[in-house]
């Protein structure tokens, strides 16, 4: 596991993982809703189109055209998908966090 | 989902713009998002509010991921292989097209580039001194009724007490220079060889502080010693050879010891202030006798370093100084060193061009040459653009884009150019020798970096102008009618090529124009009466040997048939610079300051100049009272009605008038005339010696001169000018500016004859059909000529109207420079009409020719 490291910046691995919760239903505004509403943070809508598309430069996601929809002016959505590249760049990230955390002495974490 | 909200249509122009940057694969998702951003935002706010953000989010997506690369399909190399190759086949297959286009943009360049040297070499004038930007020169307004004089000297007195009182000066340095002795040394160290004639300079010892000069040899400042002199490199070399002369001693005038102090580099030509030698100021006040005290009075040529930049308040300085009161119609004035070669003219008391107006008329004459050839380049490129229909039309049924049509055509105009340009290049390196010899200058071919970055900003900024257009023309065919072999429109809008030849030919007029103005001046003030005949005058500088002899010297002289009169005086009589207003007579308001130039003279001058006598005689000389001859205008000034045997007060002394004679010129007829007058002086407080001689026979008479000359004065060689090349010399910036401005308009016509000629060229190939048509039906040769010219006609008349405007402002502009101007000669405004239309006739009727001589059989049938 340690052999292959995966650098994320901040704002990539929040998306990431929007991504993988909204399985299949992941496109621009819906990304930067979820965002607002999950941890209350405002996000630009071309701030996320420009991760998104690192995201898939990465290979960590991939995209496909969806259906469209009246609410969009009868465009199609560019619809993400977290690829098996993706899950595992999240769970690396998620695990050395969690291991990093876990070393914190509890005195500390106490008095915070 | 499924409930029917109502939809609001965000900003059109928002979304056109995201498709103009927007790469195809993200314009679609992220109208999409935009979109239900915008029926949110609607919800909740107002249209205005929403409509701003959605622009503002639109324009947020200018980003990396987000923009088109149209390019990064096109392999630019291969592109550009491609371009070059066609353009190699494009000179090939129209070589004579090709040089006419490229030598017409080569002769424009060639102006540019030998203007930017002149002027590069006028503007570089003491810009290699350190401190040039607190250098000024120490100038005199002189006020009079008469208006103000402005004289290049500040008086001793003056700038002493301002060296002493003002804190911001940092050196003052006086310099004695531009008389004829002592600072045209004779130098001589071998009894057996000839002299060697150099001129220099007498000044303060702060002057090598001041200045920036190269001391190769000797003390930084050799001047320290009174008894010293420092010689040039030229000079030493001259006299001493390879030796280092430093710490020798000399005998100045073959009998003043001084020690040879120092040697420095030869001062480069792009100083105002020129001397072989400098030698300190009590030098030349032992040489000439005098004593120091003696000379406060007097002016100096005087330069100031200054410790601060305004040099106003210095100026004000001094003219507030006690001292200056003494001198209450005089005022200093603080010129510029950066300013002195360029600002020399003066009027009323401040400096008013000169050399920089020609500066400014050049480099409006090179930029007008550059747009001719422009409109040239651009004229012939989109008038033979029907030839490249094919190419064009194959290149874009390719997947060529306008873009890249674009590109290419640039490329090729800046091919054209650069070929141009090294063309230029040459042409002007092997013409600067000429143009040097033609204008007296010595201007280098030295490209600096400076010169390289004018070029290249000359090379893209022509390509880019010359290139636009016809690229724009080039990449808009249709070239499904190209290929298809129907009509298309080839080469742009007609007008715009005839607004093109208009503006050639108006600016080639204005050249015309101004060149004649120029000329008819420059022959005016040389041909202006001066009031005697300047031919067969000597102008001799005299050793002391032939002044204590002068009677005997005279006497050998004209002994001799050849020669006809000599005689001598303190002044320069063709540029007098001396002015004075302490004359005065009865009945003179004091109140009123009058200008004289007064010349001091022996009797025998005013034989020699032949000068009019109008009322009374020359100067007697078996009288030993002070005599005076007036000029008509000086006894107009001080309006006496019966002058002769009346006296007048000259420099305080008692003068009696002897004669009346007619107004001469002792002066460059730039500044208005000053009344000169004439007071006797012995031969020994003379200077210069003129001598008249038989003009048939100038070499023998010279010769003869020299012969009695040496019988004189055995260790000096003869030092002697001709009065006429002398006179001439007054108006070297005026026959520069002439001469420069005729190689000008010669380029100016050949580039216009070109354009002409391309134009009439393209009219008379795209009418082929309509010529063997009108043939056909009986038209004869001259109505064709007559088809064909009409035309042009039209366009030699228009240029014609917008030139003579333009040009009448120029030349009145530029006259009102001369105090002794011609009218502006509207003669020449219809002769450049008559010529132009003639010309461009001639041209057309040429092209015509070729038409009438073809059978009308051959151009119809090809249908």
């Amino acid at each position: 596991m340690k052999n292959k490291s995966y650098q994320l910046g901040e704002l990539e691995e929040l998306v990431l993982m929007i991504v993988a919760i909204l399985n299949e239903e992941a496109y621009g505004v819906k990304v930067m809703d979820e965002i607002q509403h999950q941890i209350g943070r405002k996000v630009n809508i071309s701030a996320v189109h420009t991760v998104l598309d690192r995201l898939e430069k990465k290979d960590f996601v991939s995209s496909y055209m969806g259906g469209a929809s009246a609410e969009r002016g009868g465009r199609r959505k560019r619809l993400f998908r977290i690829t098996a590249e993706g899950s595992r760049a999240i769970t690396y990230v998620h695990e050395t966090r969690n291991e990093l955390y876990r070393q914190i002495p509890k005195t500390i974490l106490g008095y915070v | 989902m499924s409930e029917l909200k109502p939809t609001f249509t965000p900003p059109k122009s928002a979304d056109r713009f995201l498709s103009f940057f927007c790469k195809e694969e993200w314009i679609e998702p992220i109208k999409g998002d935009l979109f239900e951003q915008y029926q949110l935002d609607r919800r909740e706010h107002g249209r205005f509010r929403s409509s701003c953000h959605y622009w503002i989010n639109t324009i947020n997506f200018i980003r990396p991921f987000a923009l088109k690369r149209n390019a990064t399909t096109i392999n630019h190399i291969a592109m550009l292989r491609n371009i070059l190759k066609t353009f190699r086949r494009q000179l090939i297959r129209k070589p004579l097209h090709h040089l006419i286009n490229i030598f017409g943009l080569a002769f424009g360049l060639m102006v540019v580039f030998l203007a930017m040297l002149w002027i590069n070499y006028h503007q570089s004038f003491d810009q290699f001194h350190s401190k040039k930007d607190q250098i000024y020169k120490v100038m005199t307004n002189r006020f009079s009724n008469s208006g103000t004089q402005t004289s290049s000297g500040a008086i001793l007195e003056v700038t002493e007490h301002a060296e002493q009182n003002i804190a911001d000066i940092e050196h003052v340095t006086r310099i004695i220079a531009n008389w004829r002795w002592p600072s045209e040394q004779c130098f001589k160290i071998d009894e057996n060889k000839p002299c060697i004639y150099s001129k220099g300079m007498f000044a303060d010892s702060s002057f090598f502080k001041v200045f920036d000069i190269e001391i190769l040899s000797g003390p930084k400042n050799p001047l320290i010693n009174p008894k010293s002199i420092a010689l040039s490199e030229s000079v030493a070399r001259k006299l001493y050879g390879d030796i280092n002369p430093v710490g020798m001693e000399y005998l100045v005038d073959n009998h003043f010891k001084v020690t040879i102090s120092a040697v420095y580099r030869d001062i480069p030509p792009t100083s105002s202030l020129q001397f072989e030698f400098i030698a300190p100021l009590e030098l030349a006040y032992s040489l000439w006798g005098q004593k120091v005290e003696n000379m406060k009075s007097y002016s100096f040529i005087t330069y100031m370093s200054l410790k601060s930049k305004d040099h106003a308040s210095v100026q004000n300085q001094i003219n507030g100084l006690p001292i200056a009161d003494k001198y209450e119609n005089l005022s200093v004035i603080l010129h510029p060193l950066n300013e002195v070669h360029l600002y020399n003219n003066f009027k009323n008391g401040k400096a008013t061009g000169g050399l920089a107006t020609y500066v400014q008329i050049i480099g409006l004459f090179a930029i007008f040459i550059l747009a001719m050839s422009m409109a040239n380049f651009i004229n012939l490129t989109t008038a033979q653009s029907s030839l490249r229909g094919k190419e064009i039309g194959v290149r874009k049924v390719n997947g060529a884009s306008k873009a890249s049509l674009h590109f290419q055509f640039l490329i090729e105009t800046f091919l054209n150019v650069t070929i141009a340009s090294v063309l230029a290049l040459a042409l002007a390196y092997a013409l600067l020798p000429y143009l040097n010899l033609l204008i007296g200058e010595e201007i280098q071919f030295a490209p600096d970096t400076n010169f390289v970055l004018k070029l290249i900003a000359i090379i893209t900024s022509t390509t880019l102008l010359s290139g636009i257009y016809p690229a724009l023309i080039l990449s808009r065919f249709n070239p499904v009618r190209v290929l298809k072999n129907l009509p298309f429109k080839a080469g742009g809008k007609r007008n715009i090529r005839r607004w093109l030849t208009i503006t050639q030919i108006s600016i080639s007029g204005v050249i015309i124009l101004l060149t004649s103005v120029f000329y008819l001046q420059l022959d005016y003030m040389q041909n202006l009466s001066t009031g005697y005949d300047r031919k067969g005058i000597l102008v001799m500088e005299p050793t002391f040997n032939h002044i204590r002899k002068y009677k005997a010297f005279t006497e050998e002289l004209k002994s001799n048939p050849l020669i006809r009169e000599v005689g001598a005086c303190n002044a320069n009589m063709i540029d007098a610079d001396f002015i004075t207003d302490q004359v005065s007579w009865n009945g003179k308001d004091q109140s009123e300051q009058v200008q004289f130039k007064p010349i001091g003279a022996e009797n025998g001058l005013l034989s020699v100049f032949e000068l009019d006598i109008l009322e009374g005689t020359y100067f007697n000389t078996s009288d030993t009272s002070n005599q005076i001859v007036l000029t008509e205008s000086a006894l107009a000034k001080i309006g006496l009605k019966q002058p002769v045997g009346q006296h007048i007060q000259v420099f305080g002394e008692r003068c009696r008038i002897v004669g009346v004679i007619r107004d001469f010129n002792s002066q460059s007829l730039h500044e208005s005339l000053i009344p000169t007058i004439i007071y006797q002086v012995k031969p020994e407080n003379t200077g210069t010696f003129y001598i008249r001689y038989d003009n048939n026979r100038p070499v023998e008479s010279i010769a003869f001169i020299e012969d009695v000359y040496d019988k004189f004065e055995p260790f000096f060689n003869m030092k002697s000018k001709i009065l006429d090349e002398e006179y001439a010399k007054l108006y070297q910036q005026e026959k520069v500016i002439s001469s420069l401005s005729i190689f000008a308009m010669i380029i100016a016509m050949i580039i216009a004859t070109i354009g002409i000629l391309g134009l009439s060229t393209f009219n008379t190939i795209r009418r082929f059909k309509e010529i063997g048509l009108r043939k056909i039906f009986g038209a004869s040769g001259s109505q064709i000529i007559h088809t064909l010219s009409k035309e042009f006609i039209w366009i030699a008349l228009i240029a014609n109207l917008i030139a003579w405007p333009l040009s009448f402002w120029i030349m009145d502009y530029w006259l009102s420079g001369f105090a002794y101007r011609i009218s502006v000669p509207y003669q020449i405004f219809p002769v450049n009409l008559l010529l132009t239309a003639s010309v461009i006739f001639l041209l057309v009727a040429i092209q015509s020719l070729r038409v009438i001589n073809l059978n009308p059989t051959e151009v119809i049938r090809n249908e």
